[in-house]
């Protein structure tokens, strides 16, 4: 019988998405922002950890590093001394007086040095209203309960409320954290994966975990194997190699060249606005002189300007490449 | 006819007694008594009489009730045979009961003759029923005369169904009365009178037994709480006479045609004592029985309205149950849709076999046996002129009983189905748009556009798009080991820091503040250890305090301090609480506020305020403080301890604070319900202190202890706070403003109203009389209150990083606290194991952790050299670090100032020359430095703009990051320089931004011209808002000109904020 149950957990989780399956329960098992997971961990442990907000951006465990310190923080009681909210749920400023303030009052025995917690996700869409309710609340209650805030952006959470807590900022994840759990994920599915795939993953996945880990397995339930070409069909974006190449052409101040690649991205249908983005990311990574990359960052930059007022033909485009060219030309 | 007769004498009776409301009763009454009332009073048939009482109501709805279903299932049972019969029998049947009628209509006032038509061809039914109930056995007898009466009251029922038409004439008052009397002429020449006598003999007969049921019903009424276990038992033995009071309460649905099916059933014997049963039970509480019947009247009277606008339910008798007086008003008020339903045929309803029937028999009747009554009224019918100006002056008239609140939901209703109608087409108009011809594509003529992916075959080298390296594949493999933190050590010679220390800060109370902390350090780790080894840790808090009450007067540091207990070593509380002044006394920052906000406060205690305390120029005005009001407004940005000084002199003085602040509901009413007694009286007494006080509570009881103050004696005064006054949310805390003014008014206790917004428009007038301005504490000496404190907590730290993180955090210093708590007790330094910096050995051995501010402010992922999204204003701050330890202006270092000086002038044609003249001359590369950073702050202001993609900002933000970094490696050449400077960023609102831009075409125009001028306006409106109650006068015209949605007066008030902070600085000084 316990065999048959097993098999039903694994089944059960097999069909969930691989950001479910793979969320970190452990602190030692989040990815990134090492220094302040670290010192979340010893709160943890010894408790007493004041209000704090998680800012930062999409993927890189915010609500996962708050969920995991109320888990190990709190154990068994969880379900009693944790209140979540996040966007889904309605948090107006009734609920604010009335939900939230009924949880902090209401007695949970916990050990010494441990508080409930009100975890508020996506706390940066709650109306200024609810935020303001909250200000007083969160200060007369705190001798019980803390709060636990995630967040996109810090300025859309009041000053009153970010003057209540300390700020613990998250960064987008470097190429080689993404990179180290992608691999361990691949050697949990064993899947069949080679280099070349895995670092268009990571280039895909922009720091971003969750997005990461989504395109794994779009490519691994989609194709199996994890290359290169792979990759690129599920995730459809201009291909950075023919950017790359177009820079080079670009650099080598050869203009047709560097045409023939941009028509050819324009023709596949690509929004100017995601090819623009494309090739700044390559350039930053060219293996040109750095001047001359400067330089090419400026230009990429003020392409980008005109692409988001408005310009965003093959035109504008096409006079990047004149410009880097020019750029090219001049050293 | 004497059942009438009881009846009304009976109703009047009740009336003297009746308890519920006279409207609704009588608008939900639908028994004939009520009918009957015009009677009394002819010549207003609408006159509303006091109704019967629950319990009357009730009897005699359920005997109509009865009436009802009986009828009905004789219709079922004998229609064969009453189909045979018809002919021969129902035209004598009728005219001998149009005459009965009309004989006993005759004795009342004549334009209710046809009321009393209907009236009798339904009572003898109920007589009739009434019989053939209780003598069981007289079967055949019964029968007969029940079919008789069955063939009336189904010629009477045809009118029925056409009684809306009928009732129509009388509602219209007298001139239609002339019409009713027609109509009787005519009942008369159909055979009325024959039809009396054949009544008469019946209803000699029920006479008896009616009499005596109305006299019970009487008695019933007049003293209904004696009489109703007597009723019960009355009702349970005769049967027959309660028999129809049993289904009162299904009347209507049997009604329905609908309900049919429903109606077979409860016909049946077995299942009448089944719902008698019922009724008992529900007599007992007779008016939560009328409630809900009464309800369901009303909104079964509303919704009839569109139901009766379709042909199909028009067949439904739905006016049959309400063919009562009482019901009239609203009855007629249907009606007078139906002209469209009468000249409609009806169409059978498709769903009920057994609603088709009778209506088809109750067609047939009024098409022979009350022929000559009921075509009439057909073709009358037409004849009310469907004139819709009369129709709707009528209808008004009619409605005008009907409640106000049903009207306006009715009227709501109805313009929400227009509304709905008109915008939401159910079948849109464009299904779709026919796509176009594609767009024609520009063919560029280049030789081989279309050549194959040249490299995509190619296999890229690793490294070549992302960071990754060969490493990092060959790390992944090794496994992470969680490193522990050890907890901070206890450090032994804190007091030789801090008299280190005491030598470095001048001018601040080092000792002061240190010894404070340490009291406070200790009796919060005692509490804590306390509790961690005995349950019964206040006896053990006891004991020492009296060690330590001596301990620190002697100033003797020889003990060491009590270790925090092993399981919870950060202890339990906020450094916020933790730390906090509780008395006047351990204020350190902030003092002039504080001892301002305390003369208004003693004044209020009756004592003398000590003026040597008080600063010059505020003893002038303190003396009038207290007397003269009783508000003071407490003015100052976020967390510069507004709400802290009231509580330290609250306990201080012994006053208690009866707090309102955001998170609670404001609503205006409620708060001065709940303020009344406050306010209004001198004293409360405090409640007997709850056994376990909090720590903080402790603290303080043993401070005061020390004090040998017995302020236990006196009597706690309160004090009124209000937080957030400044915030209002419109919806949620009406009244909340005239609250406070009204507490200002009336109170006779010092309320304290705390704000952080100096131009809040509803707070001006209370501003205007005594106001405290509260600044952010200044960053030196916070400084070093932090730096003690942080010794206090074992985790010395720099006095720089302190400053810089207060600074960071736009000099908030609770923000701070909390940040230092997250960090000191998460093991300061230690908690990274790669500790990149050697540590450094302070003065007397100690160390001094580092980390603080780089934990805060750098990106721990990915190495920036500048903080990620890139703050131009920190940057220019930071500039001249950077341009200092930049290589490539090294040789010409001195003449970098007018370099920088040169850099308005510079065109990018200029800097393209200059490039390519010399590549390596210091102002050429400065010069092109000062290009990418202007193109950076482009990028990033005009994204600010727009934003209307997540994702675009988050591009641009990386574009000028990436931008300022490289062009501070590659331009300038600096490799290391420090970014460690903070300030608070001045904020600046541009109100023209607000506006639509399409007026000014330049930029310029509008930082000059536009900008001052608004700002002039804003700023008079400001002052003129005090004086006045509208206070935005100007603003109309100027927000009619705003784009956002979001733009409100908060945008003005930040515009005439700019010289705001300066007027503050003067008003305090």
């Amino acid at each position: 019988m316990p065999e048959e149950t097993e098999v039903a957990i694994v089944d059960k989780r097999n069909n969930l998405p691989w950001i479910e399956k793979y969320r970190p329960v452990k602190f030692d098992e989040i990815v990134g922002n090492e220094d302040t997971v670290a010192r979340l961990s010893v709160f943890s442990t010894q408790g007493n950890s004041p209000n704090i907000i998680i800012a930062g951006p999409p993927g890189v465990g915010k609500t996962t590093t708050i969920q995991c310190l109320a888990r190990i923080l709190l154990g068994d009681s969880y379900k009693d001394a944790v209140l979540e909210l996040n966007a889904s749920n309605e948090r107006g400023i009734d609920v604010v007086r009335n939900k939230i303030k009924m949880f902090a009052q209401q007695k949970v025995t916990l050990p010494k040095g441990r508080h409930k917690i009100v975890i508020l996700d996506e706390a940066d869409s709650m109306t200024e209203g609810a935020q303001q309710s909250l200000r007083r609340t969160m200060e007369i209650y705190s001798n019980t309960t803390r709060f636990a805030l995630a967040c996109n952006t810090s300025e859309k959470i009041i000053e009153p409320i970010q003057s209540r807590c300390a700020m613990l900022r998250f960064t987008k994840l470097s190429d080689a954290q993404v990179l180290a759990k992608l691999i361990e994920v691949c050697q949990l599915e064993k899947l069949k994966y080679d280099e070349d795939g895995l670092e268009a993953i990571v280039f895909t996945a922009q720091g971003d975990m969750r997005q990461g880990l989504n395109n794994l397995q779009s490519t691994a339930q989609g194709f199996g194997d994890i290359t290169g070409a792979n990759v690129f069909k599920v995730c459809d974006e201009p291909h950075p190699m023919l950017l790359q190449d177009m820079l080079q052409h670009c650099a080598a101040n050869d203009i047709h060249k560097a045409y023939k690649i941009l028509a050819k991205l324009w023709r596949l249908g690509y929004a100017p606005e995601d090819i623009i983005g494309n090739i700044f990311r390559v350039c930053k990574r060219l293996n040109v002189d750095e001047h001359k990359k400067l330089n090419f960052i400026r230009e990429i930059g003020i392409t980008h300007m005109k692409i988001v007022d408005g310009c965003n033909s093959l035109l504008q485009l096409t006079s990047l490449l004149a410009r880097l060219c020019i750029i090219a030309e001049a050293n | 006819m004497t059942d009438v007769n009881c009846f009304t004498s009976e109703h009047t009776t009740t009336t003297t007694t009746t308890t519920t409301t006279a409207a609704a009763a009588v608008a939900t009454t639908p028994t004939t008594p009520v009918k009957n009332e015009p009677a009394c009073t002819p010549t207003s048939p609408f006159v509303l009489r006091a109704p019967p009482s629950a319990k009357s109501k009730l009897i005699l709805q359920n005997m109509e009730e009865v009436l009802n279903t009986v009828k009905k299932q004789h219709r079922e049972k004998h229609k064969r045979k009453r189909e045979e019969k018809r002919r021969a029998a129902m035209l004598a049947e009728a005219e001998a009961e149009v005459q009965a009628s009309h004989v006993t209509a005759g004795e009342k006032p004549q334009p209710l003759r046809e009321k009393t038509v209907r009236e009798n061809g339904r009572k003898p039914t109920a007589k009739e029923e009434e019989k053939s109930m209780t003598p069981v056995s007289k079967a055949k007898n019964v029968f007969e005369l029940m079919m008789n009466a069955r063939k009336s009251s189904l010629g009477t029922n045809a009118q029925g169904q056409h009684s809306p038409e009928q009732q129509q004439p009388e509602l219209s008052a007298t001139p239609l009365s002339q019409r009713k009397q027609l109509l009787q002429e005519w009942n008369e020449r159909k055979g009325g009178t024959k039809r009396r006598l054949a009544d008469d003999a019946r209803g000699e007969y029920i006479e008896t037994q009616l009499d005596q049921r109305a006299k019970r019903l009487k008695k019933m009424l007049t003293q209904p709480e004696l009489v109703k276990e007597e009723q019960q038992q009355q009702q349970q033995q005769q049967l027959s006479n309660s028999a129809p009071a049993k289904r009162g309460r299904g009347r209507p649905r049997t009604r329905r045609p609908s309900a049919d099916a429903e109606q077979v059933e409860l016909a049946s014997p077995t299942k009448k004592r089944d719902s008698l049963l019922g009724y008992f039970a529900k007599v007992e509480s007779p008016k939560i029985v009328e409630t809900p019947k009464r309800r369901g009247r009303n909104s079964k009277a509303l919704q009839a309205t569109p139901v009766q606008e379709t042909p199909a339910e028009t067949a439904t008798p739905t006016g049959r149950p309400r063919r009562s007086c009482t019901g009239k008003a609203r009855y007629d008020y249907d009606l007078e849709r139906s002209p469209t339903k009468a000249k409609q045929p009806e169409p059978p309803p498709p769903s009920a076999d057994d609603s088709i029937e009778i209506i088809e028999l109750d067609n047939s009747n009024s098409a022979l046996t009350p022929k000559k009554l009921a075509p009439l009224f057909m073709k009358q019918l037409p004849k009310p002129s469907p004139d819709p100006s009369v129709l709707l002056a009528r209808q008004a008239f009619l409605q005008s009983g009907v409640p106000e609140k049903l009207k306006q939901e009715a009227s709501r209703q109805k313009s929400f189905e227009q509304y709905y109608e008109e915008h939401y087409e159910l079948f849109p108009k464009i299904a779709h748009v026919a796509s176009g011809t594609p767009a024609t594509e520009l063919k560029l003529k280049l030789k081989e556009l279309n050549c194959t992916l040249p490299a995509t075959a190619r296999k890229p080298s690793l490294g070549s798009i992302t960071n990754c390296t060969q490493a990092d594949f060959a790390a992944a493999a090794t496994k992470r080991m969680p490193h522990s933190v050890p907890a901070l050590p206890q450090l032994e010679n804190k007091r030789a820091l801090v008299k280190h220390w005491k030598t470095d800060f001048d001018r601040f109370p080092t000792f002061k503040c240190y010894n404070q902390m340490r009291e406070k350090y200790r009796h919060f780790s005692a509490i804590d250890a306390a509790q961690e080894s005995q349950p019964m840790g206040e006896s053990f808090v006891v004991t020492r305090r009296t060690r330590r009450s001596l301990e620190t007067q002697q100033l003797s540091a020889s003990e060491p301090d009590a270790k925090p207990p092993a399981m919870a070593p950060n202890g339990e509380l906020l450094f916020t609480e933790k730390y906090k002044p509780l008395m006047f006394d351990q204020v350190l920052v902030n003092l002039t506020p504080v001892q301002q906000l305390r003369d208004f406060l003693a004044s209020w205690r009756g004592e003398l305020p000590n003026s040597e305390d008080s600063q010059l120029d505020f003893s002038l005005d303190s003396s009038s403080l207290g007397a003269s009001c009783n508000t003071m407004v407490l003015l100052g940005p976020c967390s510069s301890g507004k709400t802290n000084a009231v509580f330290a002199l609250a306990n201080d003085m012994n006053f208690n604070v009866l707090e309102i602040n955001a998170g609670m509901k404001r609503k205006g009413k409620k708060l001065l319900q709940e303020l009344q007694e406050a306010t209004q009286s001198h004293q409360i007494r405090k409640e007997a202190k709850a056994g376990a006080a909090a720590p903080t509570q402790q603290l303080l009881q043993k401070l005061n202890g020390q004090k040998g103050k017995k302020q236990e004696e006196e009597v706690r005064k309160s004090l009124i706070l209000i937080e957030d006054a400044d915030i209002v949310f419109e919806n949620m805390d009406a009244g909340f403003t005239d609250a406070i003014y009204a507490l200002a008014a009336s109170s006779k206790r010092p309320v304290i109203i705390v704000a952080s917004d100096a131009n809040c428009a509803h707070l001006q007038r209370l501003m205007q009389q005594n106001i405290v301005y509260f600044h952010a504490p200044n960053a030196l000496n916070i400084s070093r209150f932090l730096a003690v404190l942080s010794l206090m907590e074992n985790c010395p730290l720099a006095l720089n990083d302190l400053i810089s993180l207060y600074l960071f955090n736009k000099q908030n210093l609770r923000k701070t606290l909390m940040e230092l708590q997250f960090f000191v007790q998460s093991g300061g330094d230690a908690a990274v194991s790669s500790a990149s910096k050697s540590p450094v050995k302070s003065l007397e051995g100690i160390y001094i952790h580092q980390r603080l501010f780089d934990f805060y402010t750098q990106a721990q992922n990915v190495q920036h050299c500048i903080p990620y999204p890139v703050d131009f204003a920190l940057l220019r701050l930071n500039l001249s670090e950077i341009l200092r330890s930049s290589a490539r202006l090294q040789p010409s270092q001195a003449s970098v100032p007018s370099k920088q000086a040169k850099r308005k002038s510079r065109s990018p044609k200029k800097t393209w020359l200059n490039k390519s003249e010399e590549q390596q001359t210091p102002l050429a590369s400065l010069a092109s430095f000062y290009e990418q950073l202007s193109t950076a702050t482009q990028l990033t202001v005009c994204l600010a703009q727009e934003a209307p993609d997540r994702l675009r900002p988050q591009l641009a933000e990386q574009l000028a990051h990436s931008l300022v970094e490289c062009a501070i490696k590659t331009e300038l050449g600096a490799q290391q320089y420090a970014y460690t400077l903070f300030d608070k960023p001045l904020e600046r609102h541009n109100l023209s931004e607000q506006l639509v831009s399409c007026s000014l075409r330049s930029s310029s125009a509008r930082a000059l011209d536009y900008e001052p001028a608004l700002r002039a306006i804003c700023r008079s409106e400001q002052q003129r808002a005090g004086l006045e109650r509208r206070s935005t006068r100007f603003y109309h015209y100027l927000r009619n000109h705003a784009t956002g949605n979001s733009f409100s007066t908060e945008h003005f008030d930040v515009a005439c904020n700019v010289l705001q902070e300066s007027n503050c600085q003067h008003a305090a000084t």
